[in-house]
């Protein structure tokens, strides 16, 4: 995925709408894949990471960028083969309920797919669906209620068998968990795994729990106003985070040693996101950055450099920060 | 996977009994539980009953009248013979009315439905398609709604030949608007919901996205305005026919002409006046009650 930007344009008028300016959710992001591997996305709300993970699948149409899937430029494709397409490459959404047609019974969301597509019909399809439904732990019982029947964690289940239902071999998970009981992440989390290993799934994983994208992700990129920030593999993302914005992040994560939690310093973010309709000028982040330095950040647009093999960071001063040369504002809260 | 393995006994246990329990079959229940509903319910039945059998339930003949007892200053009160009296023209109150029922539900359940269905194909292409084809069919239902329900099927009723058939013509015009909107609004409501972004991920097509999602999970709130816009369509009826622009044939006994003919003789018989309004009032009230608690059990948040 090459140069990927998704605008939103806002329109003003009653009659005749004319555009008056964009916001730019997703705003020229790169980012590569590996086969059978986990790409974790993470970032707060409104970052765009849900729309980057869209218009990868092309649910929303990106204004600019190329995506390749196995060499196939997604994002140019035509409506039909672009429809064949979708079975290879599906998603997982993260309020089971609603993405669950409420009027459908378990089998008949299961059967759907394979009939789009024309995979199986009639006594096949529904064998199908009842070997979907062993495969995420389900009974074959299910296959007649409806999604109302259900608890959280049973639901993700079906949407992700539904996801699993024609064979993809790239699947989007949007905040797959976070709509779940802590209780029930584990097991969800622990599934995806498990199919990962079994089908050699290639999963991008879209969250906002560190925690969560940590477990199951091998390469990580941290999204901020509609950028990747920072981008590593996972262990070492977490043990030696660059950018500010990262470090704000991993410093918000309890430490489960009481001594080191003690000592651990907090860094607090102040403000809300910027609009994305308007981002600031400069760095993105300088508006709310603890290691913000005169005149440079709110000039120049730092571009995502690699520090490290695999390790990318998008901040002008990420070597200063890492040695301690520079100190944080006294925005920060020690705690 | 123990976990998984407990959550899939629970399941086997908890709902053994039938499997269809769909949102329907509940929202059937709430509506049993509902003493809103069964009066509604029962007002509607009686006033079908009425309908359909009213040439076994009338005692005399609707139509048949003996002019000899009516002068301006008497018409002829109840009595044993005549439960509701004569009216005007010497005919069985009791029996116009009974009659009369039939004249409200075929209009009703006509104008109604054929006002739904235009209204509700108008609807799904501007909710379904969206788009310039949307606006311009929005806009002209903005004009039909700019003008009052009643004048406008005045207007139409006008322009008709006078008869039932016109009648119901109006009213469904009128209806039309009501339910294009009606039906727009749910499906665009449904259209960005996550279910329909799951089926565009699986590459289900377009129409039956449309057709088979969003379309059937936009049907309650017009279940609801159906019902209700029955007991408007009655009241337009009788309006209609108050303002002689009924039934070509005066014989034919409507409740809106009936009070409408008993103008002049409002204080020689009252009671001309009051048995066909309360006529129309039960059978209005009725849909009205179960309109409403038809609304309250199919949407969740309306309950307490």
């Amino acid at each position: 995925m090459r140069g990927l930007e998704v605008h939103f344009p806002i329109r003003k008028g009653v009659l005749l709408e004319r555009p008056v300016g964009a916001v730019r959710a997703v705003d020229g992001v790169d980012l590569d894949v590996e086969r059978g591997t986990t790409f974790g996305l993470v970032g707060e709300s409104g970052c765009g990471k849900s729309t980057l993970g869209r218009a990868i699948l092309r649910l929303v149409e990106p204004t600019a960028g190329t995506v390749r899937f196995d060499g196939i430029d997604v994002a140019s494709l035509r409506p039909e083969p672009l429809r064949r397409l979708r079975a290879r490459m599906q998603m997982v959404f993260q309020d089971p309920l609603s993405s669950l047609d409420p009027r459908q019974n378990v089998e008949s969301i299961l059967v759907e797919p394979l009939r789009t597509h024309r995979v199986a019909t009639g006594k096949d399809a529904r064998r199908r669906a009842r070997e979907l439904l062993d495969v995420v732990g389900l009974p074959a019982a299910a296959a007649a209620r409806y999604p109302h029947e259900f608890s959280g964690g049973q639901r993700q289940r079906i949407g992700i068998a539904r996801a699993l239902a024609l064979n993809p071999e790239l699947i989007v998970a949007d905040e797959p968990v976070s709509a779940l009981d802590v209780s029930i992440q584990a097991q969800v989390v622990n599934l995806l795994e498990e199919l990962q290993k079994e089908f050699g799934l290639t999963y991008l994983v879209i969250a906002h729990d560190l925690a969560v994208v940590r477990h199951i992700s091998e390469t990580i990129g941290v999204m901020y106003l509609g950028r990747i920030v920072e981008q590593a593999p996972s262990d070492e993302l977490y043990a030696t985070p660059r950018h500010p914005y990262t470090i704000a992040l991993m410093s918000a994560v309890p430490i489960p040693d009481p001594e080191v939690e003690d000592r651990r310093e907090r860094i607090l973010l102040r403000g809300d996101l910027p609009s994305p309709a308007n981002p600031p000028s400069g760095c993105r982040f300088h508006t709310r950055c603890p290691f913000r330095q005169p005149t440079r950040c709110h000039d120049e647009d730092p571009a995502l450099r690699e520090l490290g093999p695999g390790h990318a960071v998008a901040c002008h001063w990420a070597e200063q920060v890492a040695t301690g040369e520079i100190r944080p504002h006294p925005t920060a809260v020690p705690s | 996977m123990s976990i998984a393995e407990s959550e899939a006994r629970l399941l086997s246990t908890e709902h053994t009994g039938d499997i269809a329990g769909s949102r329907m079959r509940e929202a059937f229940r709430q509506l049993r539980r509902n003493p809103v509903a069964i009066l509604g319910a029962a007002l509607i039945t009686l006033f079908v009953v009425v309908a359909v059998f009213a040439p076994w339930l009338a005692p005399h003949s609707p139509t048949a009248g003996d002019l000899s007892q009516i002068t301006l200053s008497h018409v002829p009160g109840p009595s044993a013979e005549h439960p509701l009296g004569l009216d005007t023209q010497g005919r069985d109150e009791l029996s116009r009315i009974i009659y009369g029922a039939r004249a409200s539900l075929l209009i009703g359940v006509v104008s109604l439905s054929l006002g739904a269905l235009v209204g509700m194909l108008i609807g799904a292409l501007a909710g379904g398609l969206g788009g310039w084809v949307d606006s311009l069919l929005m806009r002209l239902m903005d004009i039909m709604l700019a003008v009052p329900g009643l004048l406008f099927a005045i207007a139409v009723a006008a322009v008709l030949q006078p008869s039932l058939r016109s009648v119901m013509i109006a009213i469904a015009v009128v209806n039309v608007p009501v339910f294009a909107r009606l039906l727009r609004a749910s499906m665009i409501g449904q259209r960005h919901s996550d279910y329909v972004l799951a089926a565009r991920s699986i590459g289900v097509r377009r129409w039956r996205i449309i057709v088979g999602h969003v379309l059937p999970n936009s049907l309650a709130p017009v279940i609801v305005q159906g019902t209700l816009s029955l007991a408007t369509a009655i009241i337009d009826a009788a309006g209609l026919a108050f303002l002689g622009l009924g039934s070509a044939d005066p014989s034919v006994p409507e409740w809106g002409r009936m009070l409408a003919d008993t103008q002049q003789y409002l204080q020689s018989a009252p009671q001309l006046a009051l048995f066909p309004g309360l006529a129309i009032v039960v059978s209005v009230l009725g849909f009205n009650l179960l309109g409403d608690a038809l609304r309250e059990a199919l949407d969740p948040k309306l309950r307490r």
